[in-house]
């Protein structure tokens, strides 16, 4: 064995084990003999065989030809003519071809100024170095992501008041990096119109101990303008005090300017649009909206969408929404659906609403219009109204018509004809010189007088009926009418042994004119006896019911009754008879009539000639 | 001129009177005869169909009656007259104006003429002489 200085320790010293615990492999050569040894990490580094003898001959093969040879040699030959020691990072090729990392660090020994010997020690290092180079490589990721995202990562201080970004973000300000930075500094380079917030902004993060995400814009020395979002938390220490902010500040420009695009495409549509996700909340509102509901768009961003809906309309409103949701595209809400929204005020304003879908990169959302058709409404309103109204109108021309129609044919034939009489009389008068029948056509004059006295009477009093019906309304009890009509007409019920019987269970009562109904009874009672069967007792049934929420009256008798398909359509016409009957004046049934039809009812009749006649009043 | 028989259909008893004294002036009128309606008038027809001295040559017919009116007549006498050997003009008589009767007799072409009351006495006596 050679006695080697290195060993000097003792094989089994405390400093051989700990040099190789910490993988230092040692070598030692001896310039006198050329002889060079090497310890066993050394070999182990190395990867040589057991039976290998390091030489200054093989040393070479140990390192790439080139760089790592050549930087090898000019360092042992440095060190041994020159007594100069070396630490180097380089790569050895071991035995077995495998390429490491180690350092080289080496030592000479100076006798008398000259080299005996050089001692040195190899660290495989590969590990440590790869971890570096990824370490580097990462580092290079990011700031391309950085770079690539336009985002910037920045550290405040706020003690000291020390500012560090990372490159990207000197580069997103426009700002050579490494470029000491600060508060102030930062404040500088903000948009004049955003540089009070940004400042109020950073003070509330502090006194809130809370980071919200917002933007302010740059401007650059060029004078380009770039819109910034910011996104951080706060570090606090032991206390709880603030002492540092940290975060990102990313360059939304573009995105900024697509969504100013959307902004002003939204602003610039007719109608109230509003933007909402899948859970309803409020991502943006346009213009319109704002006018419609009286908010500002910061007020209803992230509200959900309920605060404009009554809340008697939620559950419809759900009921769209989740049939919107399983199959999302363009979907109006059924015209005929009566939808209101709500503004600030409460006040409801009827609207046509349509949803659509709008994919974005956040997920689905709901792009919701919203159009007011309160014109449309009032119109529709009106429309309705005016044909209402018109309907009225028609129906009152319509009946207006239909007097008319019966006053032509009442001044055409009841008035004329007495006329016609008293000109044809005094002509005979004129023409005649008995004086005897002079004298009898002046009776006769005179009972025309009377009759076109009564005529016009008559008309004057269904004139009256016309104009005074709905004056006096009062309960009548049927049972009191009937017997009240009983005592008017008692010389007549006597005279022909009328039996008059009624029902008024049904409908004992109504709410009418009382002078009216009394006539009603004593006209319809009075044509029953008047106008009775030669061969038998008149029998008069009077009955009441409801009919269809009215009352109905029925007057029933066993009289001569009437051809109603000759005579129908001039029953209820004025001086119209159907009997040769002395007291036949045709005015009863027409003064009834006019009474019914004054109160709104309605009278008809169904009758067999020999079995007698029916009236029906609906009253 | 040939004398002839006049019926008035009418239930107008004035009327009655005032014709009948005008058509007593007219030498032409055989006779006259009145009746109440126009179911009296149908009766005496009927009663008397064989018989062309009974029978009227012309009548006189109103609209408004009871029990049987002009119109109800006229349907009556227009299935009565194909048994009658003799030809009965007829015409209506009415103080009404009303066009809806007025247009309704055109329509019936058994009804010679509509007339309005009053009738004067000139105006029958060209109606007869048109006849006779």
């Amino acid at each position: 064995m050679k006695n080697w200085d290195i060993e000097d320790f003792g094989p089994d010293s405390l400093f051989t084990e700990t040099i190789k615990l910490a993988k230092v492999g040692i070598y030692e050569l001896n310039i006198a003999t050329n002889e060079i040894y090497w310890s066993d990490v050394t070999r182990e580094i190395t990867e040589v065989p057991d039976d290998f003898e390091p030489s200054l001959d093989n040393l070479a093969s140990f390192f790439n030809e080139g760089h790592y040879r050549d930087m090898a040699r000019d360092a042992m030959q440095n060190a041994i003519s020159k007594g100069k020691p070396y630490d180097l990072d380089m790569e050895v090729v071991t035995a077995k071809g495998n390429i490491k990392c180690v350092r080289n660090v080496g030592n000479p020994k100076m006798e008398n100024g000259v080299c005996v010997k050089l001692f040195g020690f190899l660290q495989d290092i590969t590990e440590r170095k790869q971890t570096q180079v990824e370490l580097t490589k990462k580092i290079q990721q990011l700031n391309l992501a950085e770079q690539l995202s336009q985002i910037g990562y920045w550290e405040w201080d706020i003690l000291a008041d020390n500012i560090i970004w990372s490159d990207n973000l000197y580069r997103i300000f426009g700002l050579e990096v490494g470029t000491p930075i600060h508060f102030e500094r930062v404040v500088e380079a903000i948009h004049p119109d955003d540089r009070k917030t940004f400042r109020e902004n950073a003070q509330e993060f502090i006194d809130e101990k809370r980071f919200r995400k917002f933007m302010h814009r740059i401007i650059h020395e060029d004078g380009s303008v770039h819109t910034v979002e910011l996104i951080g938390e706060l570090i606090m220490n032991q206390h709880g005090d603030v002492v540092k902010m940290i975060g990102t500040t990313q360059d939304i420009t573009e995105h900024r300017m697509s969504e100013i695009k959307f902004r002003g495409l939204l602003d610039s549509a007719p109608d109230t649009m509003v933007i909402v996700d899948r859970k309803g909340i409020i991502q943006l509102i346009n213009k319109q909206a704002e006018k419609m509901f009286g908010y500002k768009s910061s007020e209803l961003i992230d509200e959900h969408v309920t605060v404009l809906v009554p809340k008697r309309l939620w559950d419809t409103m759900e009921y769209y929404a989740e049939t919107f949701f399983k199959a999302p595209k363009h979907t109006g809400l059924p015209a005929d659906l009566d939808f209101f929204v709500q503004n600030k005020s409460g006040f409801q304003i009827p609207v046509q609403v349509t949803l659509s879908p709008l994919e974005t990169s956040e997920g689905l959302l709901v792009s919701i219009a919203v159009r007011d058709i309160t014109v449309q409404k009032q119109a529709a309103h009106r429309i309705m109204e005016t044909n209402k109204s018109l309907k009225e109108s028609a129906k009152r021309l319509k009946a207006q018509n239909r007097q008319l129609e019966e006053f032509n044919q009442i001044t055409s034939h009841n008035l004329r004809s007495p006329v016609s009489n008293l000109n044809a009389l005094l002509d005979i008068y004129k023409t005649e010189n008995n004086s005897k029948t002079k004298e009898m056509i002046i009776g006769k004059i005179e009972s025309v007088t009377k009759h076109l006295t009564w005529t016009l009477d008559t008309l004057v009093e269904s004139l009256l009926i016309k104009k005074s019906a709905q004056q006096s309304l009062e309960k009548s009890y049927f049972d009191k009418t009937l017997e009240r009509t009983k005592e008017m007409l008692a010389a007549e019920i006597l005279k022909t042994n009328a039996v008059i019987t009624s029902d008024f269970s049904e409908a004992p009562t109504v709410m009418y004119n009382k002078i009216y109904l009394e006539s009603i009874f004593i006209n319809l009672i009075s044509n029953s006896l008047k106008y009775k069967a030669k061969d038998r007792a008149p029998e008069i049934f009077v009955k009441s019911r409801i009919n269809d929420g009215k009352v109905q009256l029925e007057f029933k008798d066993n009289g001569l009754g009437i051809n109603l398909k000759k005579n129908g359509h001039k029953l209820f016409g004025f001086s119209k008879v159907f009997h040769r009957n002395d007291d036949a004046k045709g005015v009863g049934l027409f003064i009834t009539k006019a009474q019914v039809d004054a109160m709104g009812g309605k009278i008809w009749a169904k009758s067999e000639e020999g079995k007698g006649t029916s009236f029906f009043i609906n009253l | 001129m040939k004398p002839v028989n006049v019926f008035v259909v009418d239930d107008d008893d004035i009327y009655q009177f005032t014709i009948g004294v005008t058509l007593k002036n007219i030498p032409a009128v055989r006779s006259t005869r009145t009746f109440s309606d126009g179911a009296e008038a149908l009766e005496y027809i009927v009663m008397h169909q064989n018989n062309d001295d009974e029978l009227p040559d012309i009548i006189f017919l109103d609209i408004n009656m009871p029990v049987l009116d002009g119109f109800q007549f006229m349907e009556e006498f227009i299935e009565l007259r194909p048994k009658l050997n003799k030809s009965i003009k007829v015409y209506m008589v009415s103080s009404s104006m009303d066009p809806k009767d007025i247009k309704k007799a055109d329509r019936i072409e058994e009804i010679s003429d509509y007339l309005i009351k009053p009738l004067d006495s000139k105006h029958i006596r060209e109606i007869l002489s048109e006849i006779s």
